[in-house]
C-alpha cells in the first residue's frame, strides 16, 4: 500500500513536471469543446 | 460491432474496478457518506486527479485533438442541477447504490437479499421511462435550461484548459492522501494470508491501484470517443432496446455508434462485476459462516424504488456518480461540479439523518457485509 501510494506521487510529480515543460513550449490546447453528436437528451450526459 | 466491444470492454473493467475497490458494497458507500470509512472517497479522488493529469498533459504536449481526448463539457443547466441532485442524492443516501454500482452489484451478487440487484436494475429503466415523460413539462418549466452553454472553471479563471487541469489533477490526489491520513478506512480480513501478485490481484483492491486504473479508463473511454458516464448509458440502452422491440423512444429518436457504445458500457459492468465476483478470495467471515440469501419483499421495493428516483435524478440533472463526478470532474465543467456538489450533500444528509433516527446502523451493515460481501 505505501509503495502504491509512493508511485501514485511520483507519478503525479513527474506529470506535472511534464505539463509545465509542454505548457512552455507553448503547445496548449486552450480549450475543451462541447460535444455535440448523439446527445440523447438535455437531461442526459453530452 | 466494434462500437459495442469496444463500449462492452470497457465497461467490463470499470465494473471490475468497482466490484474490487468495494463501491458495490452499501457497507463502504454509507461509510463514505457518515465518513466513517472513506476509502470509496479516496477512489473517486485519485480517479479524478489522475484523469484530470492525463486530459492536463494531452492538453499541454498538443496531442489532445490528434488523440481524440479533448473532455467533453457537460452543460451548465441551471435548476436541473439542483433538482436532478436531490432526487439523486435521496436515492444514493437511502440504497448506498449509484447507476453503475447496481449493475456491478447484480453481476457480482452482492448483498444478503435476493432480487435486490435486479429490482435495482429494473428501477433505472423506470427512471428512463418517467424521464421520457417528464422532459418536456421540465423543459417547458425552465427547470432544464433551454439555453444550455458550456461553462466551465477554466473558462471562468481565463486560463488554459491544460494548466487548471493539471493543477486539479494534483490537488485532488493530495486530497486524497490527506483523507487517507485524516480518516478511517474499515477493513475486511481475506480468508487467507494474500502471497504473490496473484493474490493480492484477487483480493480486494486499494483505493490507489483502484483510482488509478478508474482514471486510466476515463481516459481511455474519451480516446475511444465515448465517455464513461451511466445516465447517458442508461438512456442509450433503453432506448436501443426499444429501437430493438420496434417502439422507438422519442427521447433517443435513433441509435447510431455512439448510442451502442454507451448501452454496451453499461451492459458490459454486469459480466466484468461477475467475473471479478467469481476470482475474488472471499472475506474471513464469509468463508467461516456464509450467510444464506433470503427473500425480503421490503427491500425489494426499497431498491427498485430508490433506484427509480436516482435513474431520473441523473437524467435531470445530468449524471450519475460516474458521469458527473469521477468523468466530469476532470473536464472542469461548471454543470458537473453543481450536480455532483448537491447530490453529495444530500446523499451525506440522508445517510447521517438515518443514522441519527437510527434506521441506518454502519457497524451492523458492517458486520453483516463481511459475511455476504454486501
Amino acid at each position: 500500500m505505501k509503495t502504491q501510494v509512493r508511485i501514485l506521487v511520483l507519478l503525479t510529480i513527474v506529470a506535472l513536471g511534464a505539463g509545465w515543460a509542454a505548457l512552455r513550449s507553448g503547445n496548449a490546447v486552450l480549450e475543451s469543446r462541447l460535444a455535440s453528436s448523439g446527445a440523447p437528451g438535455p437531461g442526459a450526459r453530452p | 460491432m466494434r462500437a459495442f466491444l469496444l463500449g462492452a470492454l470497457t465497461g467490463a473493467a470499470f465494473g471490475v474496478v468497482l466490484y474490487k475497490v468495494g463501491a458495490t458494497r452499501y457497507s463502504r458507500v454509507m461509510g463514505m457518506l457518515t465518513l466513517r470509512d472513506t476509502k470509496i472517497m479516496k477512489f473517486a479522488f485519485t480517479a479524478i486527479g489522475v484523469a484530470s493529469l492525463l486530459y492536463g498533459l494531452a492538453a499541454a504536449a498538443g496531442v489532445a485533438e490528434a488523440w481524440g481526448v479533448v473532455p467533453r463539457v457537460m452543460p451548465y443547466m441551471g435548476a436541473a442541477h439542483l433538482l436532478g441532485g436531490a432526487l439523486f442524492g435521496i436515492g444514493l443516501g437511502v440504497s448506498g447504490l449509484c447507476p453503475g454500482t447496481c449493475v456491478a452489484k447484480a453481476g457480482g451478487r452482492g448483498g444478503s437479499k435476493k432480487f435486490v440487484g435486479t429490482a435495482a436494475i429494473a428501477g433505472l429503466l423506470a427512471g428512463v421511462l418517467l424521464y421520457g415523460v417528464l422532459k418536456d413539462p421540465l423543459l417547458q418549466a425552465e427547470v432544464i435550461a433551454t439555453n444550455q452553454k458550456p461553462l466551465t472553471l477554466h473558462g471562468v479563471l481565463g486560463l488554459p484548459y491544460a494548466a487548471v487541469a493539471l493543477a486539479w489533477g494534483a490537488l485532488f490526489v493530495l486530497i486524497a492522501l490527506a483523507v487517507d491520513r485524516l480518516t478511517k478506512e474499515k477493513t475486511y480480513e481475506p480468508a487467507r494470508p494474500r502471497s504473490g501478485w496473484l493474490d493480492v490481484v484477487r483480493g480486494e483492491w486499494s483505493w490507489v491501484a483502484a483510482g488509478t486504473i478508474a482514471g486510466l479508463l476515463v481516459f481511455l473511454a474519451s480516446a475511444q470517443g465515448g465517455y464513461l458516464g451511466f445516465s447517458g448509458a442508461l438512456l442509450a440502452v433503453t432506448g436501443w432496446g426499444a429501437h430493438l422491440l420496434g417502439h422507438p423512444l422519442e427521447i433517443v429518436p435513433r441509435i447510431n455508434d455512439d448510442i451502442v457504445w454507451r448501452a454496451a458500457l453499461i451492459i458490459g459492468v454486469f459480466p466484468g462485476a461477475l467475473l471479478a465476483a467469481a476470482l475474488s478470495i472471499r472475506s474471513r467471515a464469509a468463508a467461516e459462516a456464509p450467510v444464506p440469501k433470503v427473500l425480503d419483499g421490503a427491500a425489494i421495493g426499497r431498491s427498485f424504488g430508490a433506484a427509480t428516483v436516482m435513474s431520473l435524478g441523473a437524467l435531470v440533472g445530468g449524471g450519475c456518480t460516474t458521469g458527473a463526478f469521477i468523468a466530469a470532474w476532470p473536464t472542469l465543467s461548471l454543470g458537473s461540479l453543481a450536480m455532483a456538489g448537491t447530490f453529495f450533500v444530500v446523499s451525506m444528509a440522508v445517510a447521517n439523518g438515518r443514522m441519527l433516527a437510527r434506521s441506518l446502523d454502519l457497524g451492523a451493515a458492517q458486520a453483516a457485509g463481511d459475511h455476504v460481501y454486501d
